[in-house]
């Protein structure tokens, strides 16, 4: 089985968070559609800093209005992370 | 119906630790927003806060007391202190027997509970001081302001977040009026920069990262604060009876429930207090002139409380005068009422507007006269000061001006 890449991470913690299935989520979802108020958001970043260990700043955040938006911004912060270590 | 008066105030708090040098912080438009020093903010998104400088425990108290007595105790029982000497009251058993001291604080002892938590968890200390329970106590300043003063009437503490102290002085009004008590030492206190509870507030998301701007379109949320203040209240008649200066009648009280959201504020949930506190004092909204707004500085909060202020007060909302002092002193959450109602206080005892601290560009959510970062010369008749917490729960106290 291959191992789970970043954008299926990203649409499990969010599935998660808002309990619905895996498939339910794409990653054209906008979190408006998903009826995410302000405190589910909070709980959602918290819950992607958690899965990836990594800080995602406030200004980052209000960028992820989107499931895609989200994974770009995850990654993003993936990639500062691995060339901050090297 | 017996009418409630305030005859004495003290404030400790990051613009003073005396009344005169608060009310001078407050004309100056100064606020007491600085680097975090109590705490290393390395490891914090956020390294402002409004804390309580040069306070020097051991001038207060020995050091055997000092064992009983988290940071939050300390300053409420020195802000009772010097409400107690402001007030002039003389004392007697009688009185003594009719005095509550009615206090507000969300976090008790929160300071003395991190540092035994940190003692446990990293230092694998096994055992912690035997006075660790009665220092984190939420109740520790009205027990300790009692024993104190040996009053002996009705008293506790209330603890609705930031409504807190507001809560607490609304009782007290309340207590007194009804006559379960002739006097009482109302308020709040707070010291909340510890390194646990300020992560917990960056996990939020409504810690500005400079500074508070209440009702700016660039707001970006709350500075949190220290501090403590106390009243003095007692029957207007016993007021007259003894010639005590009085700051302004406590004229009435109006609570509410959201019932709504935890963290969201609801605009029908303020106005309902609001107007439940000018229902209490037999106030009409036209005879307002000045509202201590919440005024968090928050997104939410400023808009939301602009659109109650609105429902509440119609068209003469736009002769209202509207500030936030929390822009200077800051979010002090469960004592965040009472330093308000000092500041309030002051406005009627000295006839000025307290501003709004470091406001930038106008927001047309918050179309209101903000008093923008000037203080401003004025004699108000009458005005409310807002308490909102998280949880929903609202707390407004109405206060009057009263010839002594």
């Amino acid at each position: 089985m291959s191992e789970e890449t970043v954008a299926q991470r990203v649409i499990r913690i969010i599935a998660t968070n808002k309990k619905m299935a895996p498939e339910e989520v794409s990653p054209a979802t906008r979190f408006e559609d998903l009826k995410m108020d302000s405190l589910d958001a909070l709980n959602m970043i918290f819950a992607l800093e958690e899965e990836f260990d990594i800080d995602i700043p406030n200004e980052e955040a209000a960028k992820m209005k989107s499931v895609d938006e989200a994974i770009h911004g995850v990654e993003e912060l993936l990639k500062a992370k691995s060339s901050a270590s090297n | 119906m017996r009418r409630v008066v305030v005859t004495g105030v003290g404030v400790l708090s990051s613009i003073g630790n005396t009344l005169t040098q608060f009310e001078e912080s407050l004309r100056a438009c100064r606020p007491g927003i600085r680097p975090i020093t109590q705490v290393d903010t390395s490891r914090l998104r956020f390294h402002n806060a409004a804390e309580v400088a040069g306070f020097e425990p051991t001038g207060h108290f020995t050091d055997s007391q000092l064992n009983w007595l988290d940071r939050f105790a300390q300053l409420g029982i020195v802000a009772a202190r010097d409400a107690i000497a402001d007030s002039t009251l003389t004392w007697n058993d009688e009185l003594r027997a009719r005095t509550g001291v009615i206090t507000g604080s969300c976090l008790g002892g929160i300071g003395t509970e991190d540092a035994h938590y940190f003692g446990f968890y990293h230092e694998k200390k096994s055992r912690c001081s035997p006075t660790a329970v009665p220092r984190i106590m939420s109740n520790a300043v009205a027990s300790h302001v009692a024993m104190e003063q040996k009053f002996t009437g009705a008293t506790f503490t209330t603890s609705t977040a930031c409504s807190s102290a507001n809560h607490a002085i609304g009782q007290a009004l309340w207590l007194i009026r009804q006559g379960t008590l002739d006097c009482a030492l109302a308020g709040g206190s707070e010291a909340p920069i510890s390194f646990g509870h300020l992560k917990a507030w960056e996990a939020m998301r409504v810690v500005a990262p400079d500074t508070c701007r209440p009702f700016s379109k660039n707001r970006a949320g709350i500075i949190l604060g220290e501090g403590a203040a106390m009243l003095v209240l007692e029957t207007l008649e016993n007021a007259r009876a003894r010639g005590a200066k009085i700051y302004a009648e406590l004229a009435g009280f109006g609570m509410s429930a959201d019932a709504y959201h935890l963290t969201s504020p609801l605009a029908e949930g303020a106005a309902r207090a609001m107007n439940a506190a000018l229902e209490d004092g037999h106030l009409s909204p036209e005879q307002i002139n000045y509202v201590n707004a919440h005024g968090t500085g928050t997104q939410a909060n400023d808009s939301t409380e602009t659109r109650a202020i609105r429902q509440v007060f119609g068209s003469h909302a736009d002769r209202l005068a509207v500030s936030s002092t929390k822009s200077m002193h800051g979010h002090a959450l469960g004592a965040a009422g009472a330093l308000e109602g000092v500041a309030t206080l002051l406005a009627f005892r000295n006839n000025f507007l307290p501003p709004t601290a470091n406001f930038l560009d106008r927001d047309p959510a918050c179309d209101l006269d903000v008093v923008p970062n000037e203080a401003r010369s004025a004699e108000i008749e009458a005005a409310l000061s807002n308490s909102f917490a998280f949880g929903g729960l609202n707390a407004v106290l109405a206060f009057r001006r009263v010839a002594e």
